[in-house]
């Protein structure tokens, strides 16, 4: 694995399982490349990584933790390119991703395959602005933009956070804004205020209307889709729309204050909620439970042993679609699957 | 002081033997001018003229001893009054002694006091200092142990302060946003959830119970009203075993007549004896018309002659005066009637003919 420095960079380049990390002081002010696109293939990092403006550019995989100081940039800008980290990102600064620039249906809206990066544990930053990426775990950070993305989990901004053409579990912030077609994993969420819903342009110029349907009510449907795919819509899509005026919904929330002595803080939030148009809720019972113990088997998953590994894909092919499965092996396994 | 005990004693009883013999004194003179009086007397009485001057001389000599013995009284009293003086200066000559002596054996004693006292403070004074010393000892072992352990730590940490100031500065503010469950984020929702679907349901209780109150419980009221005024009206008279007879049924059959949909109809049990109510039993599909005819003898009959057609308008119409007739009646709800008549004109209607002189089943009218 070499380890070129170049200026104030290092870059890394081919395979490694050892973990980065500043062994001398003289290297913290160093920023580190990982660099798929070179002779050496794609990086395969073994281990976790620390440094400061880590940039990641072209395939490649980290199988551990990458906790960044300062920006982490991560490039998958040109065709077929995929990264894959199964440990989760963690700066102070912003993330990036940069993707190809292609419209909504060939994103992973319209094939899940279609991924950019594959992120199983948690994205945690400052300003993220994630792109054609699956996440399997939380996205947190001041400001948050998701762009074709699927969170299996919940996005949690303290400012803003935008939601487009993405679909997410639950989220949890002050300003939310959903651009074009979303999708949410489940209904629930709450902000500040109530949410805007814009229409998106995408990057071949075509224009999409803001629209959120519930998946648990599509997911019965043929073809499962993860993403909400209006040029195509399910057979249910009309059951499955959520509708601004009947389901987010303002009440007055009270929540403890900061310290134990503190007053509790009284405060209006938009709750995103079902339970007051949803009748049949025993049809989506099944759904949920399904999603759940999917998500459950994905928490353990590192904890079986290999025949206990087997044998938990096979319980998770039984219950997931095609294309929640494709997600989840590909999460779990370290083998990349078609 | 013991001289003067014995000069005063001395004297006291110098004193006291004095006034002694003076009061012997005393008495020997008033003893003798007791004796002089009585001689006085006696010579008074003897001697006439001589009285007066003997009796001022008596006088003079009883002024004389008056005197002598005021005299001696003042001596006396001035010798008690020396005595009582004598006997004070000795009295505070011995309270004198007694007060020294015992100032004399207190101060001794506060002296003896004074000195265990200042013992005991240097005792305590010795013993504070030694507390002090070790007190001052420990701190100064604490302050240059402390000095060795922060110039060691320092020494560590300017080794590793990178890998310290990565730890506070990155690690630490991550790891205290990722030790927030996002459950916690889920909880509002969670809350408004459940409050809204307790809510729901309690409204839609509320709502149930009032379709049952108002709107099926009167209908099960009709229906049983129904029933029984079918019953009442539709009494069999004269019913004879054999006689094939026809009541007030919506009747569906298909083109070919193979199937039959009987809303109501009622069955004449074979033995029925005249004026028994018939039975009214609801009927589903039925194979053939001839089914729910009354006795296998018009079921036969049935069988052999029943012929289906459509409805010509004016049966139609004729059908849809008679339900009206009905509806005037009472026999049949009025808000039916458009329901009736809506049915009568949008569907293909057939009439059965051929089973008995008259109508066929197909008509609801008068009997």
């Amino acid at each position: 694995m070499p380890e070129i420095v170049e200026g104030d960079r290092i870059r890394v380049t081919g395979r490694s399982d050892t973990c980065f990390f500043p062994r001398t002081e003289r290297e913290t002010n160093y920023s580190r490349d990982f660099d798929g696109r070179t002779s050496d293939g794609p990086f395969l990092l073994g281990s976790s990584v620390y440094g400061r403006s880590l940039r990641f550019t072209g395939r490649g995989e980290c199988h551990g933790i990458v906790v960044g100081r300062g920006d982490v940039r991560i490039d998958v800008s040109m065709l077929g390119e995929r990264q894959r980290f199964r440990g989760g990102l963690f700066t102070n600064g912003s993330i990036d991703v940069a993707v190809p620039r292609t419209g909504l249906r060939d994103s992973l809206v319209g094939d899940i395959k279609n991924a950019s990066l594959l992120v199983r544990g948690d994205v945690v930053g400052d300003n993220i602005h994630l792109r054609n990426t699956i996440v399997v775990g939380n996205v947190q950070g001041s400001n948050v933009f998701l762009s074709s993305c699927v969170v299996f989990g919940a996005a949690v901004a303290s400012e803003q956070l935008t939601l487009s053409a993405s679909s997410c579990l639950y989220y949890h912030s002050r300003l939310l804004t959903f651009e074009g077609p979303c999708l949410m994993l489940q209904a629930m969420g709450d902000s500040a205020v109530r949410p805007s819903f814009v229409p998106l342009e995408d990057g071949e110029g075509e224009a999409w209307s803001p629209e959120v349907l519930y998946y648990p009510v599509i997911r019965r449907d043929e073809g499962h889709p993860l993403g909400n795919r209006p040029w195509a819509p399910s057979a249910s899509a009309r059951m499955a729309k959520l509708y601004p005026a009947a389901d987010w919904v303002t009440v007055a929330t009270e929540t403890e204050g900061r310290t134990p002595d503190a007053a509790p803080v009284s405060s209006d939030r938009t709750i995103l909620t079902i339970a007051g148009r949803a009748l049949n809720l025993g049809a989506l019972q099944i759904g949920v439970e399904q999603m759940a113990a999917l998500l459950k088997i994905s928490f353990e998953f590192d904890h079986y042993s290999d025949r206990g590994r087997r044998e938990a894909l096979a319980r998770v092919r039984a219950v997931t679609t095609d294309e929640e499965y494709w997600v989840f092996a590909n999460a779990l396994e370290r083998e990349a699957l078609a | 002081m013991s001289e003067g005990s014995c000069n005063c004693g001395g004297q006291i009883a110098a004193l006291e033997s004095m006034i002694s013999r003076l009061d012997d004194r005393i008495q020997v003179i008033e003893a003798e001018m007791a004796d002089v009086a009585q001689a006085i007397r006696e010579l008074g009485g003897h001697l006439g003229g001589k009285i007066d001057s003997t009796n001022n001389h008596l006088k003079v000599v009883q002024a004389e001893v008056v005197a002598v013995g005021a005299a001696l009284l003042a001596v006396k009293t001035s010798t008690e009054d020396g005595f009582a003086a004598t006997q004070r200066l000795q009295e505070r000559q011995t309270n004198a002694m007694v007060q020294l002596d015992s100032v004399k054996t207190y101060t001794e004693a506060v002296a003896l006091a004074r000195k265990g006292a200042s013992f005991g403070k240097e005792v305590d004074e010795r013993f504070n200092k030694a507390v002090e010393g070790i007190v001052l000892n420990r701190v100064l072992y604490d302050k240059h142990f402390g000095a060795i352990l922060q110039e060691f730590e320092e020494k560590v940490r300017a080794i590793g302060s990178h890998i310290y100031s990565i730890w506070e500065e990155d690690f630490s503010p991550l790891e205290k946003a990722a030790r927030v469950p996002t459950s916690a984020y889920a909880e509002v929702s969670f809350e408004v959830d459940l409050q809204r679907l307790a809510s729901r349901s309690a409204q839609l209780d509320q709502d149930l119970e009032m379709i049952r109150t108002q709107h099926l419980d009167p209908l099960v009221a009709l229906d049983g009203n129904f029933v029984r005024t079918v019953r009442e009206t539709y009494a069999i008279d004269g019913a004879v075993e054999g006689d094939a007879y026809f009541v007030p049924a919506v009747v569906v059959l298909t083109a070919d007549a193979a199937e039959v949909t009987v809303d109501r109809c009622a069955v004449a049990p074979s033995d029925a004896a005249a004026g028994e109510i018939a039975e009214l039993e609801p009927m589903g599909r039925a194979p053939a018309i001839s089914a729910y005819c009354a006795s296998p003898a018009a079921r036969e009959r049935v069988q052999r002659d029943c012929r289906t057609r459509p409805m010509t308008e004016a049966e139609k119409a004729q059908l849809v005066a008679a339900i009206k007739r009905l509806a005037e009646r009472g026999l049949v709800s009025p808000r039916l009637v458009p329901g009736f008549v809506q049915y009568v004109g949008g569907v293909q209607m057939s009439m059965v003919d051929g089973a008995l002189e008259g109508r066929g089943v197909a008509v609801a009218g008068d009997r």
